[in-house]
């Protein structure tokens, strides 16, 4: 091979070169299988044990003369309301005891409800309205009305219905739960990866690795390799944990596969993306000033704190959406990268608030990285005592 | 030819505030102005040296005097306030850089990485395909007897191993220049034969190499040229023959019948003399402009030289004689 060819070919893909040695070095350490084993191991958890501890619809048992009609009844009621309960037909002999040992939730006698401690208000309304109706339809029958007109009398007054001003989404609750995951998840990727690309800084200035490097590439080559194959491999490990953690949700049917839910997960990675940059960009030049991990953690504090706040602005987004305040800050960078993809979750999202976000970040993520570059250019070389962010900008 | 032109370079360190005790001591000579402007270190004021293809030139100077910050200005890490470097007469560009080869002087590899995937990486980072990559790999450690560890992570190799896979990431790209800093520092007497005889074959493959050195002996041995510098300027370069011919304390072993001291012109100076049996041994400093052949004759003139042998000048001679100046 010749001079030329060699250098040709290595200048133009210096960064791929750095990239993809970031990815597979990174790939092959204990703690890339750890960190995602033990995030699925979360995901799974969190979507198993409310189905480990559900139970089915309360049962209901009936005594006493009226036990079939009021039986009948407050099953037409359940099934109007959309309520559910099964109905036991084991015989009762002793109410107190059958729901004490819990062979039953409640026994309806026609001394009244028995029940261990409490009742679901729901189910109290539905054997209300039957045990009332049974003693309706037999009072009115004893003053001897015909089954035609009980039957239109009761009629008339039946269930008063709600009427929402702002119904509810069917999906809302799934929605919720969905971006809460996709929340902590993102916090996680982002933190945890970024903090990857810090130590990575500081490895190659400890270890003094980065002279041998800087002799054949520029230090903004080494840093955009370093930044985009630790990113590249935190949407690898993200994709995995949202395929798992998705197709384990839809199989137990905690989730329903829709459009939005697609959407909703493509914008998430979308987020990822720019936010790790940013992020990834601010902890390079943080880690750059340093020549130790025991000093990493003084300068990479402030973007700590910046995701931590965050983290908690996105958990405020899923409960107060439609807030003035979360809107405006779910547009400003970087907030807007876990902020943004919990409002498109929940469905709180705005067109223009989506596209204002978009561009916002885009800028901050340019200066950033601008900022990050100058900053790592001038210090990366430096070893010795931390170098102050003042310093590394004008040297 | 590799030739640093006429360099210059200075270091800006801010001066500690006032109780602020942190401040830490520069390498280089310090010129401190004012209490509140920046503290300027001159490293490196007007140096220039040159190495040929098939030459190796020894980098000899004290601590500080600006030798590392020469050679990273020679690979591009740093860029000089003025001066240049060049690669056969033009201005080196990332591309003559890229067939350089470095050794830092505080080393550099990846701890965690495998010491094949480390030393292939870096031939890739110079230009080389995948498959030559693994080529030169396999042969560089398979050569510094390094190869049955090419699966295992730096860090758990003996120092003298980490020393070789770090020659064989200098080496691995087959270079055209060699710079190294410090590559005899820390290795044992087997090392330093291994690295010896691994710069003898890159130079008689026609590779021009550079180092730096406190072993002065192992430059005279090993080096054809000499340079020394001092605060950042060259104070004397040459083969070490011309260095030592050019000593201004050029000195001759006498042996005489009488004691040189009472004869001799007083132009010339004894160092020492012991007298044995009649017979005074004697060190003789010679006078400027005197070589050992007139002062031989002078002396033969003079009184009863019995004995003159002129006394070969070491670089470590020369280096305490020009450094101290």
């Amino acid at each position: 091979m010749s001079a030329q060819d060699q250098t040709t070919q290595a200048s133009s893909g210096a960064w791929r070169l750095v990239a993809a040695r970031e990815f597979n070095e990174r790939r092959k350490e204990r703690s890339f299988y750890v960190s995602t084993l033990v995030t699925l191991g979360i995901l799974v958890v969190v979507l198993l044990l409310p189905k480990l501890f559900e139970s089915g619809p309360p049962s209901v048992a009936f005594t006493g003369p009226d036990a079939a009609a009021v039986s009948e009844t407050a099953v037409r009621i359940a099934e109007a309301s959309g309520f559910e309960l099964s109905i036991s037909v084991d015989p009762v002999t002793d109410a107190k005891k059958a729901v004490v040992d819990g062979n039953v939730d409640v026994v309806v006698t026609p001394e009244g409800l028995v029940v261990k401690e409490t009742i679901d208000p729901g189910l109290q309304a539905v054997l209300d309205s039957a045990v009332r109706q049974v003693r309706t339809v037999d009072a009115l029958t004893a003053a001897g009305l015909s089954q035609e007109q009980i039957q239109s009398a009761l009629a008339s007054g039946g269930a008063v219905p709600v009427i929402a001003a702002e119904p509810r989404d069917a999906e809302a609750s799934q929605r919720q739960g969905f971006a809460f995951a996709a929340t902590a998840i993102l916090y996680g990727q982002l933190l945890g990866y970024g903090f990857w690309v810090a130590s990575g800084v500081v490895e190659e200035k400890a270890s003094r690795v980065v002279e041998v490097l800087l002799a054949t590439i520029r230090p903004r080559q080494l840093l955009a390799g370093k930044v985009l194959g630790i990113g590249a491999l935190g949407l690898v490990q993200l994709i995995a944990i949202a395929v798992v953690g998705l197709g384990l949700a839809v199989a137990i049917g905690s989730l329903t596969w829709s459009a939005s839910l697609g959407a909703a997960i493509l914008t998430s990675f979308a987020w990822f993306l720019l936010g790790f940059v940013f992020y990834a960009a601010g902890y390079a030049a943080g880690a750059a000033r340093v020549s130790r991990q025991e000093d990493l953690q003084n300068v990479v504090t402030p973007l700590n704190l910046m995701a931590i706040g965050s983290f908690f602005g996105a958990i405020l987004a899923l409960n107060a959406g439609d807030s003035f305040w979360v809107q405006v800050v779910s547009v400003i960078p970087p907030f807007s990268a876990l902020m943004q993809p919990s409002l498109i979750a929940s469905g709180d999202a705005t067109v223009w608030s989506v596209v204002l976000a978009v561009v916002l970040m885009l800028l901050a993520i340019v200066g950033m990285v601008v900022l990050a570059a100058r900053v790592y250019e001038r210090s990366v070389l430096r070893i010795g005592a931390p170098i102050s962010l003042k310093e590394a900008l004008r040297s | 030819m590799l030739e640093l032109r006429d360099l210059r370079k200075t270091f800006r360190r801010a001066a500690a505030s006032a109780g602020a005790g942190s401040k830490r001591k520069g390498r280089g000579q310090a010129a401190p102005t004012t209490e509140h402007e920046p503290e300027v270190m001159v490293a490196l004021d007007g140096l220039s040296l040159s190495v040929a293809p098939g030459r190796i030139v020894g980098f000899v100077g004290a601590n500080g005097a600006g030798k590392t910050t020469a050679m990273r200005i020679a690979l591009g890490v740093l860029a000089p306030d003025s001066g240049e470097v060049l690669v056969d007469g033009r201005p080196a560009t990332s591309d003559d850089r890229r067939r350089f080869g470095y050794m830092p002087e505080e080393r550099g590899l990846y701890p965690k990485m495998r010491v094949g995937d480390q030393i292939a990486y870096l031939a890739r980072l110079h230009g080389y395909s995948a498959v030559e990559a693994e080529a030169s790999t396999g042969r560089w450690l398979d050569r510094l007897g390094v190869a049955a560890r090419r699966d295992d992570r730096v860090e758990s190799l003996s120092l003298g191993n980490q020393q070789r896979v770090q020659l064989a990431a200098a080496l691995v790209h087959h270079p055209r220049f060699l710079v190294l800093d410090e590559p005899f520092s820390g290795l044992d007497p087997i090392g330093v034969d291994v690295m010896s005889d691994v710069l003898r074959s890159a130079v008689a493959e026609g590779a021009g190499v550079v180092f730096s050195s406190h072993q002065l002996e192992l430059v005279e041995r090993l080096c054809d040229e000499v340079v020394i510098i001092r605060s950042g300027q060259v104070v004397a370069a040459g083969t070490v023959a011309e260095l030592g011919g050019s000593s201004r304390r050029r000195r001759l072993s006498m042996l005489t019948s009488a004691d040189p001291r009472v004869w001799l012109p007083s132009s010339y100076s004894v160092v020492d003399s012991s007298v044995d049996e009649g017979r005074w041994r004697s060190v003789v400093e010679l006078p400027d402009g005197v070589d050992a052949a007139a002062a031989t004759r002078a002396a033969a003139e003079a009184g009863d030289l019995l004995e003159a042998t002129p006394i070969e000048t070491s670089l470590t001679d020369i280096f305490r004689e020009v450094v101290a100046r």
